[in-house]
């Protein structure tokens, strides 16, 4: 038996919900729900009795992100204890870039709760369907972009690169009121260590609606302020490779087609 | 009438949460339906890693055979290039307090560059001889530049060395790693020491609160535990 599924709803919410995120809500006495997606309550509702949206009550302009995300799990612990189970439910992937299901997980490990995790479809795979690319091929390294900054990450320019939350660099207070291109700046000499000022990156935004298309804005990495009043919340970058990297190991390279090789590192049946 | 095989009913029990729940609950009676060996079954029974082999077979007879992919000869790519040995680099830097008044009032390095041999601790290499510390001697930092090399021909035929440059440990100031979880159902996510005294009471405080007071002894237990550290 679980008391409390914390399930992803997907990017575009109603239309991206899995099979079994949607049989838990139908299993649950509450879903409580952290997704701005405007279908998203009318579908909940139609599936469980009981409804709780997260998002109002939680957070307030230019508090500390930290007393949202405290508040979101103790009142998804709250009611899980008092009437199990319940649904915790995210927008995209439940545990991506989310920082209140690890409250959860920590608070019911302690009060002993039996958690489920059900996982939704993240930004980060609408990045790859808009954009086109596959994450296998060249690697991909990704980072938040204000822990880039606070730790001052080395970037290997040749590995694309995934950025989050570049639409709230700099701080842990919320915030939705549009940033001014200064916002950018120390972003931008980041990268400018690694990446030419020219360097074309892609800002993406996955449609929370099916009516929508993703919004993709490319520009040179240096005139990334001119759209800082663009790049809301939701924004990811994506930094192309500046180049490639050699092969070194031709050792390697020349066994990968050996049949004999591939006897020496498999199993005979 | 023949029965359905194994084939379908995985793709059922996939399609199916009712049919899922009665395997759990009673398995024989689904079985009834279907035609399956007692090695089906059992995997059935008990769904562990065999349950892959049922799922690739499965697959397998749904699509074309791949033995004629197999058969293809694949294109080989070509080899442009010959290894050379590695070698590393150690590049020390020692930051120097410049003391007045006892107090350091500025700092300057003294940095040096060493080729490191294969095994050997950065930290054991002396400095050059006669190398003079400008100041208070702090925690070093041992870099250790690698260096990769291979022969490649240019354009004209000519041979050339491509040398690449990595960086294989560019701090002093490494902090422990952090509490590691990754697919461990029941570790706590941010390390906690759940046996503790303040923990344990965070919890019987959680448990015992009145309904209506219960969500503020939640937000105790929260920050009692690891969970407020966003950064």
């Amino acid at each position: 038996m679980t008391d409390l599924w914390i399930a992803g709803l997907g990017v575009q919410t109603v239309n991206q919900v899995t099979r079994e995120v949607e049989q838990a809500i139908r299993a649950a006495r509450e879903v409580l729900y952290l997704d701005t997606g405007v279908a998203t309550r009318n579908y909940l509702e139609g599936l469980c009795p009981r409804v709780t949206p997260l998002y109002e009550e939680s957070y307030a302009e230019g508090a500390a992100r930290v007393g949202a995300y405290e508040h979101m799990a103790a009142r998804v612990v709250d009611a899980a204890l008092d009437h199990p189970p319940v649904v915790f439910a995210i927008h995209g992937h439940p545990l991506v870039a989310v920082h209140p299901p690890f409250l959860v997980l920590e608070l019911a490990k302690a009060l002993g709760l039996r958690v489920e995790v059900l996982p939704g479809i993240s930004a980060i795979d609408g990045i790859f369907a808009a954009l086109r690319i596959d994450p296998v091929v060249h690697g991909v390294q990704m980072y938040e972009a204000t822990d880039l900054l606070l730790r001052r990450r080395p970037l290997e320019p040749d590995v694309p690169a995934i950025i989050w939350q570049i639409g709230v660099l700099e701080t842990c207070l919320h915030s939705a009121r549009v940033s001014r291109p200064e916002r950018c700046a120390r972003f931008i000499a980041h990268l400018r260590q690694y990446y030419p000022a020219r360097h074309e990156v892609v800002a993406v935004f996955c449609p929370p609606h099916p009516l929508l298309q993703p919004t993709i804005l490319r520009f040179a990495l240096e005139d990334m302020g001119r759209h800082a009043h663009q790049i809301h919340a939701g924004f990811t970058l994506y930094v192309p490779p500046a180049g490639s990297r050699a092969v070194l190991d031709y050792d390697l390279l020349e066994k990968m087609y050996s049949p004999n090789h591939l006897r020496n590192i498999v199993i005979e049946s | 009438v023949n029965k359905p095989g194994i084939d379908q009913l995985l793709i059922a029990s996939a399609m199916e949460p009712d049919l899922r729940r009665r395997l759990a609950d009673s398995s024989d009676d689904v079985f009834q339906d279907y035609e399956l060996t007692e090695e089906e079954k059992d995997i059935l029974r008990w769904p562990d890693h065999r349950l892959l082999g049922l799922l690739g077979a499965a697959l397998a007879r749904q699509g074309e055979s791949s033995a004629a992919l197999a058969e293809t000869p694949a294109a080989k790519p070509a080899v442009a290039g010959r290894m050379l040995p590695d070698f590393a680099l150690a590049l020390t830097a020692v930051p120097c307090a410049v003391d007045e008044a006892g107090q350091a009032a500025k700092y300057k390095y003294a940095v040096w560059v060493a080729p490191l041999p294969e095994g050997a601790d950065p930290a054991s290499l002396p400095p050059p001889p006669g190398t003079v510390l400008p100041g208070r001697a702090l925690a070093p930092l041992y870099a250790v530049i690698q260096v990769s090399a291979v022969e490649v021909k240019d354009e004209a035929g000519n041979a050339r060395v491509g040398l690449t440059a990595s960086l294989r440990q560019s701090t002093n100031m490494v902090g422990p790693a952090p509490p590691e979880t990754a697919g461990k159902p029941d570790a706590s996510p941010f390390g906690s020491d759940l046996a503790s005294a303040e923990a344990r009471t965070a919890v019987a405080a959680v448990r015992n609160a009145p309904r209506g007071e219960r969500y503020d002894r939640l937000i105790d237990l929260a920050r009692v535990l690891r969970s407020g550290e966003v950064v």
